[in-house]
């Protein structure tokens, strides 16, 4: 039992990636960007599994009938037993999350994905989680001694995870950044980082300090006090720091240097500078989209194509190549729902729920049109099928501008 | 507490709610093996947890070389000291005799410069050389006994303390345990608690009788037999003349 522990945590941190790497079915799938974010999502379950684990561990070293041959060493050799375990776990743990990014990028690879290093930083901060969330869980298990305390303690860092992350929007956020890191994008990658990396070091502190205080080491006990409660302070001033910079950060509109290239059919298509070679592909795919659009409305031609909705009524608004190549269909939802922004906002202003589903519906119809590959076919929810012909389509553009 | 003695116990008692472990002990132990002679029950294990700072005495004091151990430092010290035989050391079954000899190594910092010299000491020592890389699951009974006492060793301490290591064990393995101890006796305090007088007959210097929590009897090994009535024939052995002393004992306290 004892040596099959630390091997729970890779299963644990390995399963918890494959079951949310694999199943993914959306623009990104097989991306890096899409491994990228799985290991964020991942987190949310390693972290509470990992915690577990250990935890387990702890409570069956010191509920076993070994108990008592541990507890007769000098507390400096109960703490290299106990670090001996943490360290297993953690390596396991850290090991299964590789592995699974290894999987990941295979998979990437093999679909045609663009590499990138952008998920490296959040690996790193994966794997420091991991070791905090071992650390916290082996020394409450230690202190603990209860069989009832694993699962209690999966149930509150799994809440304590989710929370974070849903707080601090971590996946969507640090995605966008970190593949296309251009001012005009998000700009709060840094304080992101480090308000997660605050959190994890903080976590691990609470985990060493605890189990510290479970081996009741007296050397040098008041320096490590010391030094823990001077780290605890960096930490949490780091994450005050890191939560200002995120409640503050706005989407910047400017994209004065955003590279640009004609479309035969009018308008221009312009991507961040730090993509360029995505535009060749870009303006193969836009032209299609482009030239029914201008059939709705030649005036069309004056927006520019961006990735990012601009002031309104100056962009069209494709979807961003994030790893994979978007299709047309999410191109021509994103341009839509960008014609109808303005509109959607106003009803949502007004909290007209009838408007909203007029928009609504009137933004698939135009959705429907501006994809080539639809031919004018619509398939709704409950599989029930739809012709949009192009006299639909102007009807549903002209809500659009009435608004 | 005598002079000469290491390591004592005054008026140690241990209570485990309404249950009265030890009450009110003290002993002093020293050189060479110490046996804790009691039937099942008599505290003999609480004793030893006591002794090895896994239990807080509920009252009373643990000394050694005439200084309390409830001192932080001291303890540690004393920790490091001690060697450590529970009743059933538990789960390192997965773990060769080497392994489980490096694994407390490792944990006590044996120097790395002669950590495999003190390892192949130990196990030569409790006679398991032959069975070094043998898993503990396929040892018998006695071996796994002595496989465990051999982690005891590996840190040279200068006290051992040996719960029950004859127990469950056939006669051939009880005195193999047995000459192992004598052996392990004559360099240190040895601390060992049976239920059987045979086991320390020939080879305690010291004899502590518990029963019920209670100190009952300490002193020489020849005053219990004295006390049995030894006869000085070859029908009377002097293990039989021990356990009458060690039955006469318990029955004076239990009359009392």
């Amino acid at each position: 039992m004892s040596k099959l522990l630390p091997w729970g945590g890779l299963v644990a941190s390995l399963g918890a990636c494959l079951a949310m790497l694999l199943p993914v079915d959306d623009g990104t799938q097989n991306s890096f960007l899409c491994s990228l974010a799985v290991m964020l999502h991942a987190a949310i379950v390693i972290f509470p599994l990992l915690a577990g684990v250990a935890s387990i561990d702890a409570t069956f070293m010191n509920r076993g009938r070994s108990r008592f041959l541990l507890e007769a060493l000098p507390s400096s050799a109960r703490l290299r037993a106990a670090s001996g375990r943490v360290g297993w776990i953690s390596l396991a743990g850290c090991a299964g999350i590789l592995l699974a990014c290894v999987v990941a990028g295979t998979l990437a690879v093999s679909n045609g994905s663009r590499f990138s290093w952008g998920v490296w930083p959040f690996l790193l901060l994966a794997c420091v989680g991991i070791v905090s969330a071992t650390c916290i869980g082996w020394a409450i298990g230690a202190i603990a001694k209860s069989w009832f305390i694993p699962p209690l303690i999966i149930i509150v860092t799994y809440g304590g995870a989710a929370a974070n992350i849903s707080y601090v929007q971590l996946p969507s956020a640090a995605l966008s950044a970190l593949w296309t890191p251009t001012p005009a994008l998000l700009h709060f990658p840094l304080p992101l980082i480090g308000w997660t990396l605050g959190l994890h070091v903080l976590l691990a502190l609470v985990g060493v300090t605890g189990w510290l205080v479970w081996c009741q080491l007296t050397k040098q006990r008041i320096l490590l006090l010391v030094t823990a409660l001077f780290l605890t302070i960096g930490c949490a001033a780091s994450m005050v720091n890191g939560w200002l910079g995120i409640s503050g950060a706005v989407v910047a509109n400017d994209t004065s240097d955003w590279i640009c290239a004609p479309l035969a059919s009018g308008a221009q298509v312009c991507l961040p500078p730090e993509r360029p070679q995505d535009l060749p592909d870009l303006v193969i795919q836009l032209e299609s989209v482009n030239t029914r659009a201008l059939q709705l409305d030649p005036g069309l031609a004056s927006r520019t194509w961006r990735g990012i909705d601009s002031p309104a009524g100056t962009s069209l608004v494709y979807e961003l190549p994030l790893g994979q190549s978007p299709t047309l269909s999410q191109h021509a939802g994103a341009a839509a729902a960008s014609l109808f922004i303005g509109c959607v906002l106003d009803a949502l202003d007004k909290e007209d729920e009838d408007l909203l589903d007029m928009y609504a519906e009137a933004q698939v119809i135009v959705a429907t049109w501006l994809d080539p590959e639809a031919n004018g076919k619509f398939i709704d929810i409950e599989g029930n099928v739809y012709f949009i012909t192009f006299a639909d389509a102007q009807d549903a553009y002209r809500k659009s501008i009435q608004c | 507490m005598s002079l000469q003695s290491l390591l004592s116990i005054q008026g140690v008692s241990r209570s485990f709610g309404q249950t009265q472990a030890l009450q009110n002990v003290s002993v002093d132990f020293s050189e060479g093996v110490n046996g804790i002679l009691g039937p099942n029950g008599a505290g003999k294990t609480t004793l030893f947890r006591v002794l090895t700072g896994v239990l807080q005495p509920s009252s009373g004091d643990v000394f050694w070389q005439g200084k309390e151990i409830k001192d932080r430092r001291w303890k540690q010290a004393f920790q490091r000291q001690v060697g450590y035989l529970p009743q059933d050391p538990g789960w390192f079954e997965g773990f060769t005799v080497k392994q489980l000899c490096h694994y407390f190594a490792g944990l006590r910092q044996v120097p790395r410069g002669v950590r495999a010299q003190r390892i192949e000491h130990a196990i030569d020592s409790v006679g398991l050389s032959e069975q070094a890389g043998t898993s503990l699951k396929a040892l018998s009974g006695g071996q796994r006994r002595r496989a465990f006492i051999a982690q005891t060793l590996i840190h040279d301490p200068s006290i051992l303390v040996l719960d029950e290591p004859t127990s469950g064990l056939d006669p051939v393995q009880r005195v193999q345990i047995r000459e192992l101890v004598a052996t392990l006796g004559r360099e240190r305090v040895v601390l060992l608690s049976t239920h059987l007088v045979e086991d320390i007959a020939q080879t305690a210097r010291n004899i502590v009788i518990l029963d019920s929590g209670r100190l009952v009897w300490a002193g020489a090994p020849e005053e219990l037999s004295r006390l049995g009535g030894h006869r000085g024939n070859a029908n009377d052995s002097v293990t039989t003349a021990y356990e009458r002393g060690f039955l006469a004992m318990l029955e004076e306290t239990s009359n009392v």
